[in-house]
């Protein structure tokens, strides 16, 4: 799963850097995420990386965090990293469509020293919503079903709720 | 030519005062049995909107490492008497395992961990792993909210077995002095007493008028109560009666500020940092 995620994610990746000149639709948007893949909240980047019709094809990337600092409150901070492809169908109202993966990077409790340790851990996510965002780009708006399979292992339900910027 | 000059003077002076006015730090003239102090302890560590889970060692430590004179724990008895930290009535409430405490064994339970926050995986934490890594352990108090969940176990023999692991756990650690003990029942606080009568021992009633009854009867040490259930003078009363009172149920800045000015002897509050600064 992990492996066809990433093969998914560089083909798209490639494919679309070949494509990128037929877009039509402002490229770049950052948004905040508020919930969503990204915990309880992310900061996002999003570039657009083909456009065929209405059907519009992007990256994300975020980062995110619980703690910048750890349990002995030395500087130690979380580091949780939302990546996605998102495919959206529209042209000021979209439906939007995503698949990828989180990378968690969180400072838990070593179990026999007790003391701070860090642990990464790979989680899958998709996400089903409405997006709104002009093709001249401008305010973004995005409200999603988000749900996260934990560690590949446990289904969360989850969602977001994202305003933004396009560029 | 003087408004040119004056204006901006007259800015900056009222900036300055606004600045000075927004740091002056809040005074309090604190009365109470605690040798005129309050106790700011954590709930649960560092509360319960904390993204540590509560009774996490993670949120306990870090309640303890922002200067807390203490924490609130709540306390439950695993099938094996293991005590461990943890709240809910069912496990299947905030981990990734179903069923009470009470019902499983510690090493069921040691491998479970809290469902959030998402992409973590603190676990639940045994009282003697807690105090065996406390650095300095006897300059922090503690109050076990002893959380008496019987399921289908004779009473007696529940509270029987959950005296004794208390019995142990505080002479392991040598923690008679730093350790304050809250239950909502009567007869298990009574058989606290005949075990030993130097606990500290905290009656947590629905109401002022039922703790005062109950605290003065039984002599306890004192009531434990929600901010929103007591006054300022009825803190007053409890301590012309010689008990002390601890209070919870402080969510915000302001519930701490307000909670101050009652003159408990112990504030438990979930802006544990917040509190710390206003009491320090």
């Amino acid at each position: 799963m992990k492996l066809y995620l990433a093969i998914l994610l560089l083909f798209t990746y490639s494919f679309c850097i070949a494509q990128s000149d037929s877009l039509s639709t402002k490229k770049n948007s950052i948004y905040l995420e508020i919930l969503g893949i990204g915990g309880y909240g992310s900061l996002n980047y999003e570039r657009g990386l083909f456009e065929v019709n209405k059907i519009k094809i992007g990256a994300r990337l975020g980062l995110s965090t619980y703690h910048l600092t750890d349990f002995t409150t030395s500087f130690n901070p979380d580091i949780i990293i939302p990546i996605a492809i998102h495919a959206q169908y529209g042209n000021k109202h979209n439906a939007e469509v995503g698949l990828g993966q989180v990378i968690s990077n969180i400072v838990e409790t070593n179990e026999v020293t007790f003391n701070p340790e860090r642990t990464t851990n790979i989680h899958a996510n998709f996400t089903i919503g409405y997006r709104y965002q002009k093709p001249k780009g401008g305010f973004v708006f995005r409200i999603n079903y988000s749900p996260v399979i934990e560690f590949y292992k446990d289904y969360r339900h989850w969602a977001g709720l994202s305003v933004g910027y396009a560029f | 030519m003087i408004k040119v000059i004056t204006y901006p003077y007259k800015l900056t002076l009222l900036l300055v005062v606004v600045t000075l006015f927004s740091c002056s730090k809040e005074e309090f003239d604190i009365q109470n049995l605690n040798g005129n102090k309050i106790s700011a302890f954590g709930h649960g560590g560092m509360g319960n909107r904390s993204t540590y889970p509560s009774n996490s060692y993670e949120s306990i430590l870090k309640c303890l490492n922002f200067g807390a004179n203490g924490t609130e724990l709540d306390v439950q008895i695993t099938k094996d008497s293991v005590l461990v930290a943890f709240h809910d009535v069912d496990l299947s409430e905030s981990t990734n395992i179903a069923g009470m405490v009470n019902s499983l064994t510690w090493s069921e339970i040691q491998n479970a961990h809290y469902k959030n926050p998402l992409y973590t995986s603190y676990s639940i934490i045994s009282l003697d792993q807690l105090f065996s890594n406390i650095d300095n352990l006897n300059q922090y108090d503690f109050t076990f909210d002893c959380k008496l969940n019987y399921g289908n176990e004779n009473i007696d023999t529940y509270n029987s077995r959950y005296v004794n692991a208390l019995e142990q756990i505080i002479t392991k650690f040598n923690l008679i002095n730093n350790v304050y003990i809250e239950s909502q029942k009567e007869d298990f606080l009574t058989l606290l007493q005949q075990k030993n009568t130097d606990y500290k021992l905290f009656i947590y009633p629905t109401s002022f008028n039922e703790g005062l009854d109950i605290a003065t009867r039984l002599n306890l040490f004192g009531i434990t109560i929600s901010t929103d259930y007591v006054s300022k003078e009825e803190i007053e009363i409890a301590h012309s009666n010689n008990l002390y009172i601890a209070i919870w149920g402080i969510g915000s800045k302001s519930a701490n500020s307000d909670g101050i000015k009652k003159n408990p002897d112990f504030i438990q509050s979930d802006k544990i940092k917040n509190l710390i600064s206003l009491l320090n």
